[in-house]
């Protein structure tokens, strides 16, 4: 039986020297192969007497089992090596920069726009909007800006087809055409492209307003107040912001105001307001005994540029990726 | 309007500082622009007295001054003005002193010879053109006086930005009435005697259109000396406002102006030829205009004219042919009202704007004419001299205002805040409007200047402005609830604007006009609107697309270097139909050029192509029944353009740009674009889920053999909608020609699943189906089966 000792160590010593999964496999089969030695030692089994039998089958089945468990050691530790030797190999440079596709991004103009009618709309205001090429109705007369009305020289206005047609100077024609086409209580924002004839650092032939419109038989200029001052604080983020109304002229409002904001150590004008003017409601046929209700204006470009510190105007219609890129959410 | 703060002040003694007074007027609606000092960096310049003058030993140039400052000492100052001479009194610039231009004065030695301060010239206080030599002074001004209070230069000139509706405020005088309103304190109007009969004078006067010149007064003044010398303080006042000084009798006339807001024009008595007819003008007159414009006068313009013909442009400016000049002894002053409609606007045919004009415009007031008049008459001849001679009126004064009915009430229900009647009233009165109690509300008048008062509100308008908006409370509105309809899916606008920018799109926003040229190149050919005053020659034209603006901005970034650029734009496009009817169609447009991806390690690089930017629009389009076809489109290239078909509907197209634009507009070689009719798609649909089976499919991938110039995106819409047995989804993944592949034909590789809800797919029943599909491969595109 020191054969079968022998056998133990010798196994032990070829399984280790195994030194990958497939020479583990050549050397099972010397000794748990078909031919291997397990196999003679089974065949001598049927050599041996009756009594002598039960004993030695007793102990190949140990001899066979302790190889099993030798061969499957040796199977475990070779994979876990093979893995650990694949998981060195596989290691890779982190700090190399990431693979991308570019971002796009939308015009910092759209963004301001996208967030201020998303403000208005947690108030109950839907956004409206209207064509770019007006008449002189729209954009004047039913705005009680009669021809030779000298407010129309505030406007300097873009003709098209022998003054037929014109390109509109505010988004003010919006609130017209919905009115004419809903009943109060009405809350609207018009948000949109406008145009005038005048460019330097701070005008631009074409630039952006929002416009808001509230109707209904109870809103006051405290409240115009309130919406407007509530808005510019929510817009900026900014609780302690102060908002100051200053007396002015619009014709399609009475009264009218400018809105002033503070901004650094003084006051900004950032838009126009007021009760919609009765003669604009008449035009709309709006009982004005019945109801009432305010309006505002502002400049969307002019919003974005303090949100996001641009100095020139012109920057934001240059169209310049290094410039466009600095917006990307 | 520009005005001095010491003349308003004269008129109107305001306890006001100068801060608080500019933000009282800002806050009651004239908006104060600026306040600027008139002499911003002038301290310690005195009156000096030159008391002996000799050369400077060792410069020949300069002199030795002795001057008398008033102080014990006399100062020796070095001086190079080649006037300065003794006896002669002049602005002595101290040790200390401040100049305008920066400068300090220091005691110094010039040249060996010590030097006590600065002699100055006008040009170097700033008070004056004249830099050829001293400053000389009036002899009984006394020593030592303070330069400052010599030229009353403790003064600000603030500059009013007044809103359209406020022309009763562009005149001291009117100013004034809006401070006693503001701050109670009572305006002194200047004494003006007038000569109660006057015969009317040789000149009558004749007004053809009474509506646009409901009030003329002529004054004729005799024996005047034109060449009189306009009164600093006058000239001081004239050029605080803005207006040059120029002759005394203009000088006065502006002076009068400015000070009532009443425009006047002073003819030269002499050089008029007959009687004055006020007309409007007629064909092939002309007009020679102070300026010296020469005016081909249009018929909608109102003239004065004589037995000659033209010789002013009504309310607007004179003409030179009766302009007052030094020769001049007579005049004959026109005091007269235009109507707003008779001059407004006319800036824009003239070309510009008088003083004039600009108040005629906004109104002025017929009740103020005859004073004003007056008042200049006064001051002519107090500094001209002359005596008047006849006073000619044609027209009337406007009638008194009509009475506004104001209900106390409406203003809490308006504004939101609470006004004592009593504090109502009172404001009403000290805005000069008479006030009387009726049953259930007041009966207000405005005053005759107030053209803008007119209703209710105007009054609700007044209350607030005198009351200060800072007294309203800020309250946020009240009202009916209601949610706000609002579609699961946003327009596609909004959407594709979000699913390119996920895209990598940058959005841009450009001018809606363009070159007409620009347009030609990418535009829809003779659709176009032009622009009749268009600000510059790159924007005369309404654009039809939005191509050739993102041509541009593509253009400018590669000028930049930036040599991967992907952006879109929406935005309204703009063409008329064959009606000649405007339509304003919403677009959207894409421009991609260089890299597919950014530039980095590890990844493949290589030009974006058509495919790449119609894979775009395949994904974020995902409409059921778009399909592309074989496009056509000037600005593409011919054999890279696809029209895109919703229905059978043309809503947009994509394709390479066509190789000789971007020749010509230095794009590089290869730029893919887009461009859809946001107004054409089809509403995007919601959702609706379908049962999907969790039996395995079965994939089978077939190669066929076709002709070479056949379009195989004909062949997956084809299987698609054949609807063969347990056909699932086909995918093209592969198009090859070349080795293995006869000549003149192309392989075409598809991958197709079957799947059946049921149960598991036989081999048999998946035969059955690849050989429905391919014998209409066979039939349709002539296909023969790879193997």
């Amino acid at each position: 039986m020191q054969e079968l000792d022998k056998i133990v160590t010798e196994a032990k010593h070829a399984f280790q020297a195994a030194r990958t999964l497939a020479e583990l496999d050549q050397t099972k089969g010397q000794f748990l192969g078909k031919q291997g030695v397990l196999t003679d030692l089974r065949k001598g089994l049927g050599k041996v007497s009756a009594e002598e039998r039960p004993i030695l089958g007793a102990k190949f089945n140990n001899l066979k089992t302790e190889l099993e468990g030798l061969l499957e050691n040796r199977k475990n530790e070779l994979k876990a090596q093979a893995l650990k030797e694949r998981i060195e190999n596989e290691k890779i440079d982190v700090t190399l920069p990431g693979r991308k596709q570019s971002l796009g991004g939308l015009h910092p103009v759209t963004r301001t726009l996208n967030r201020v009618t998303e403000l208005f709309s947690t108030m109950g205001f839907s956004v409206a909007s209207g064509p770019e090429i007006e008449d002189d109705y729209y954009n004047f007369t039913s705005l009680n800006q009669p021809e030779d009305h000298p407010a129309r020289s505030m406007h300097d206005t873009f003709y098209l087809d022998g003054e037929q047609h014109l390109l509109r100077t505010h988004t003010s024609p919006i609130q017209i055409r919905y009115m004419e086409n809903n009943e109060p209580p009405i809350r609207i924002v018009a948000p949109g492209r406008v145009y005038r004839v005048d460019s330097d650092a701070t005008h631009s032939p074409m630039f952006h307003q929002i416009e808001g419109l509230w109707i209904d038989d109870r809103a006051t200029f405290a409240d115009l107040k309130g919406t407007v001052r509530e808005f510019l604080r929510r817009f900026f983020e900014k609780e302690d912001l102060e908002v100051r109304f200053r007396p002015s002229y619009f014709p399609f409002t009475e009264p009218s105001a400018e809105i002033d904001m503070t901004f650094k150590d003084g006051w900004l004008e950032i838009g126009g307001c007021g009760m919609v003017h009765p003669k604009v409601l008449n035009n709309v046929n709006i009982d004005t005994e019945r109801y009432q209700g305010f309006a505002f204006g502002m400049g969307l470009d002019r919003l974005a540029m303090l949100r996001y510190g641009v100095t020139d105007l012109r920057l934001f219609f240059e169209n310049d990726l290094r410039f466009l890129s600095q917006f990307h959410a | 309007m520009k005005f001095s703060e010491n003349w308003l002040r004269s008129v109107c003694p305001t306890s006001l500082t100068t801060e608080a007074l500019s933000n009282a007027l800002t806050m009651a609606g004239l908006e104060v622009e600026s306040v600027e000092p008139v002499a911003k960096n002038l301290d310690g310049v005195v009156v000096g007295l030159i008391t002996d003058t000799r050369p400077h030993p060792n410069a020949e140039r300069l002199k030795i001054c002795d001057v008398d400052v008033g102080s014990p000492e006399k100062l020796q100052i070095v001086c190079g003005a080649p006037n300065a001479s003794t006896g002669m009194k002049v602005p002595t610039a101290l040790v200390k002193a401040r100049l305008p231009g920066g400068l300090v004065i220091k005691k110094a030695k010039l040249r060996g010879e010590l030097s006590q301060g600065m002699l100055c010239s006008a040009s170097e206080l700033e008070i004056g053109d004249d830099s050829s030599g001293l400053m000389s002074l009036d002899q009984d001004i006394v020593v030592g006086s303070d330069i400052r209070d010599i030229f009353d230069l403790n003064d600000n000139v603030f500059t009013l930005k007044l809103t359209a509706n406020r022309g009763d405020c562009l005149s001291i005088m009117g100013i004034a009435r809006e401070l006693q309103a503001i701050d109670g304190v009572t305006a002194q109007h200047p004494n003006v005697d007038e000569v109660a009969s006057l015969s009317s004078g040789a000149i009558s006067v004749t007004v053809d259109n009474v509506q646009a010149c409901p009030l003329y007064l002529g004054l004729s003044i005799n024996g005047v000396n034109a060449n009189s010398k306009t009164p600093d303080h006058i000239l001081r006042k004239l050029e605080r406002s803005g207006v040059r000084g120029i002759s005394p009798i203009v000088d006065l006339t502006n002076y009068v102006m400015l000070e009532f807001g009443q425009p006047m024009h002073a003819f030269d008595r002499d050089k008029l030829k007959g009687n004055i007819v006020v007309r409007s003008g007629q064909k092939d007159e002309t007009l020679e205009l102070l300026n010296g414009q020469s005016l081909n006068v249009a018929e909608d313009m109102l003239l004065i004219t004589d037995e000659s013909g033209p010789i002013a442009l009504a309310g607007i400016m004179g003409g030179s042919s009766t302009a007052v000049d030094e020769g001049t002894t007579s005049l004959f002053l026109e005091a007269a009202v235009f109507s707003t409609q008779s001059v407004a606007g006319k800036w824009r045919t003239l070309g510009f704007s008088t003083d004039a004009l600009h108040r005629f415009e906004r109104g002025v007031d017929s009740h103020g004419t005859q004073i004003a008049l007056w008042r200049l008459a006064n001051l002519i001849i107090e500094i001209c001299g002359g005596e008047v001679e006849a006073l000619v009126k044609t027209g009337v004064t406007s009638n008194e205002r009509q009475a506004i009915i104001f209900r106390p009430e409406r203003v809490h229900r308006l504004i939101g805040i609470d006004v004592s009647i009593d504090r109502m009233k009172k404001i009403f009165e000290l805005l000069d409007m008479t006030v009387c109690s009726e049953a259930g509300h007041l009966s207000v008048t405005p005053p005759t200047y107030r053209f803008d008062l007119e209703l209710e509100e105007d009054l609700i308008e007044e209350i607030i402005r005198i009351e200060g908006f800072d007294k309203l409370p800020s309250t946020l509105p009240v009202s009916e609830t209601s949610m706000l309809p609002r579609s699961e899916e946003s327009s596609w606008g909004e959407r594709l604007k979000v699913d390119l920018q996920r895209k990598g799109y940058q959005e841009v926003i450009t001018y809606s006009f363009v070159d007409a040229s620009l347009e030609g190149d990418f535009g829809v050919k003779r659709r176009g609107i032009s622009l009749m005053n268009p600000i510059a020659e790159q924007y005369t034209v309404m654009r039809t697309n939005l191509l050739g603006s993102l041509a541009l901005v593509v253009q400018r970034n590669l000028s930049h270097k930036v040599d991967r650029i992907r952006i879109f734009e929406t935005s309204l496009c703009f063409e008329r139909d064959d009606a000649g009817e405007i339509n304003q169609i919403n677009r959207i447009a894409g421009m991609v050029t260089g890299g597919v991806a950014p530039e980095q390690w590890g990844a493949t690089d290589r030009a974006v192509d058509f495919f790449d930017v119609k894979g775009d629009l395949e994904q974020i389009l995902n409409i059921k029944d778009m399909k592309f076809s074989v496009g056509e489109h000037e600005s593409f290239h011919p054999g890279k353009v696809a029209s895109i078909l919703v229905g059978g509907t043309y809503v947009g197209t994509v394709g390479e740009l066509h190789p000789e634009l971007s020749q010509k507009y230095d794009l590089g070689s290869s730029v893919v674009a887009f461009e859809l009719n946001l107004d054409a798609l089809p509403d995007s649909d919601i959702p609706v889920y379908r049962a999907y089976s969790k039996l395995p499919g079965v994939r089978r991938d077939l190669a066929v053999e076709i002709d070479a110039d056949t379009q195989v995106g004909a062949i997956v819409s084809d299987i698609d909608a054949e609807n063969i047995q347990y056909l699932k989804e086909v995918t093209l993944f592969d198009v090859y020609s070349g080795k293995g592949v006869a000549e003149g034909k192309k392989s075409v590789a598809l991958g197709i699943m079957f799947q059946d809800e049921q149960k598991t797919l036989t081999d048999e029943e998946v035969e059955k189906s690849v050989s429905l599909v391919l014998k209409l491969l066979k039939q349709r595109f002539n296909a023969v089966q790879r193997i």
